[in-house]
Order: C-alpha cells, then sequence, then structure tokens
C-alpha cells in the first residue's frame, strides 16, 4: 500500500500524484565532488607522516595544530554535505489533483513555498537538453499559467515527458469537471443581473 | 614570547560552537521539512553518527598534547653577558 505524503495546507480529499526530486545524477555530481574534498586529508596525513616530523612528538605544537585543523576540516566536511544532500532533499515539486507545489529549498535558512491551482495551467513544456541529460533522461518542465508573468519549472527531474504527460491529462480531467461548473456558474450570474437590472443590458422594446 | 599550547583551542571552540548550531538547524530543518521520510531519518542518523565518531576521534588524539607547554614564536632570546657594558653602549 503507498503512503499518501503530508503537504503543506493539504485540502480535503486532496491525493498526492507526482512528488518530484532532482535527477539522482544531480546529487552524484556533488556527492563526487565531496569525496574529492574527502580524500585531500588523507594525501596530507600521508605526506606529513612521511615526510615531515610533524606527529612525531604527540605533545608537540606541530602535532597539536595538525590535530585541529584536521578535525575542524572533518566536521566542516561533513556539515557542508549535510547541508548539500538536505538542499538537494528539501527541493521539491509536488502535483496533486488540485494544485502544483513549489518548494525551493535555496539555502539553509532561506526556503520558498509557491502554489498554483491546476486549472490556472495554460502551458506545459518539456524539454531535455544535453548528451548527459538524454543519457540519463533528466530535464525540466515549464508549467506556464494564466495571468502570471513567472513560471513553475520543474528542474533537472527525472523523465519530463512523464510528468508533462501527466500533467496534461490533469488539467484535462480537471478542465471537463470544471468547465461545466463554470458554464453553469456564469449563466447563473447574468440571468440574476438581468432579474435585477432589466435595463442595464439587452434591447429596448 | 611563548604562547600555550591551550590557546589554540580557543579558535577551535569558537568553531565548534558555530558549526554546532549550524548542525542542530541542519539537522530539526530535515526532520521538520523532510517529511519524516526514511530518507530524511536516515541522512540525519549517518550525520549525527559521522559527526559523534568524529568528535570522539578529536578528542581521543588531543587527549595525548601536553596542553600546559609552550610554543616559542620568533627568534628566541637570547642573553650573552653583559661584558664592558656592552649592551647599554649600543646604539
Amino acid at each position: 500500500m503507498k503512503i499518501q505524503p503530508t503537504i503543506p495546507n493539504m485540502l480535503p480529499g486532496e491525493k498526492v500524484i507526482l512528488m518530484l526530486h532532482r535527477h539522482g545524477f544531480i546529487a552524484f555530481r556533488f556527492f563526487m565532488i565531496y569525496l574529492f574534498f574527502a580524500t585531500l586529508p588523507v594525501i596530507g596525513v600521508w605526506l606529513l607522516a612521511n615526510y615531515t616530523t610533524a606527529f612525531a612528538d604527540p605533545a608537540g605544537f606541530v602535532y597539536a595544530l595538525t590535530v585541529l585543523l584536521y578535525g575542524a576540516y572533518a566536521l566542516i566536511w561533513g556539515l557542508l554535505f549535510f547541508i548539500t544532500w538536505l538542499n538537494y532533499y528539501l527541493d521539491i515539486w509536488i502535483v496533486t489533483n488540485e494544485r502544483i507545489i513549489n518548494i525551493a529549498q535555496q539555502r539553509l535558512f532561506y526556503r520558498v513555498v509557491s502554489e498554483q491551482k491546476l486549472y490556472r495551467v495554460q502551458d506545459v513544456t518539456w524539454e531535455m537538453k544535453g548528451v548527459i541529460a538524454n543519457l540519463f533522461r533528466f530535464g525540466n518542465v515549464q508549467v506556464q499559467t494564466a495571468g502570471e508573468d513567472d513560471k513553475f519549472v520543474f528542474e533537472h527531474i527525472s523523465q519530463p515527458e512523464k510528468v508533462a504527460q501527466t500533467i496534461m491529462s490533469l488539467l484535462e480531467s480537471i478542465e471537463k469537471q470544471i468547465g461545466l461548473d463554470k458554464m453553469a456558474e456564469v449563466e447563473g450570474d447574468l440571468g440574476s443581473q438581468a432579474e435585477s437590472n432589466p435595463s442595464a443590458g439587452g434591447t429596448k422594446p | 614570547m611563548t604562547l600555550s599550547l591551550w590557546l589554540l583551542l580557543i579558535p577551535f571552540g569558537l568553531v565548534f560552537g558555530v558549526w554546532l548550531i549550524l548542525s542542530a538547524a541542519a539537522v530539526l530543518k530535515m526532520l521538520r521539512f523532510g517529511f519524516l521520510s526514511r530518507a530524511a531519518v536516515i541522512s540525519v542518523f549517518l550525520f549525527i553518527s559521522f559527526s559523534v565518531a568524529t568528535i570522539v576521534v578529536i578528542f581521543i588524539f588531543l587527549r595525548q598534547v601536553d596542553w600546559s607547554s609552550g610554543v616559542t614564536l620568533g627568534s628566541p632570546e637570547i642573553n650573552l653577558p653583559n661584558v664592558n657594558d656592552l649592551k647599554n653602549r649600543l646604539p
């Protein structure tokens, strides 16, 4: 059984359809960078042990300074790695049956949450740019909404064509549902206006 | 000038304090906004384990240091005998 994750301000009857992170290749890329920085102190220890007398006197100044510097380096490395992972993992796009939520975790203390109703979506475009993106099948999906200059961009997500297709099919089903309701609503409004103010519109006898 | 070795612990303590605050903020953020998913909980557990292991290793290595000893900075002071009052006659 699939567990429905809880999302911010979940509406009654709302269901999470897609919960998207960036592609794993993006995580792999930053993992390799941190792996490189993890090997640097190992090389440093090897050089210090073989070519210097830094570790010869365990009670001395050079030894204490080396241990403190290495300790600080390891702690900061671990923290930066965790924060980078946090920024990756908490950067989420959620598509429900009613809305699209964009949670942008840009830095540790900078988080932006924006949402848009699905029926306001006008245009969905997806792109896969570059050799690596085509090889690993990740790319961007742009969701243009009505009356808004800015658009939602799902960046570096896996299988963007399927995501765009899912959003479009959700949109079609909502349009069918909302379209009938809207028609009834507009007709009702016009009818009530005509009753309250017969001279405002229409033709004179 | 001779500096005591324990003075090295002051900048390290400051760095450690800032690290501790940022770590607590990062862990709380992950637990609060990570939907308490398996990946979020495991990553928090791994980070705390790595941090505790690093601190223990640092502590084990630092126990060997003689913190009461000092280090002489610059050229060491030389006490020459004051022959014929030369020290006072030098410009």
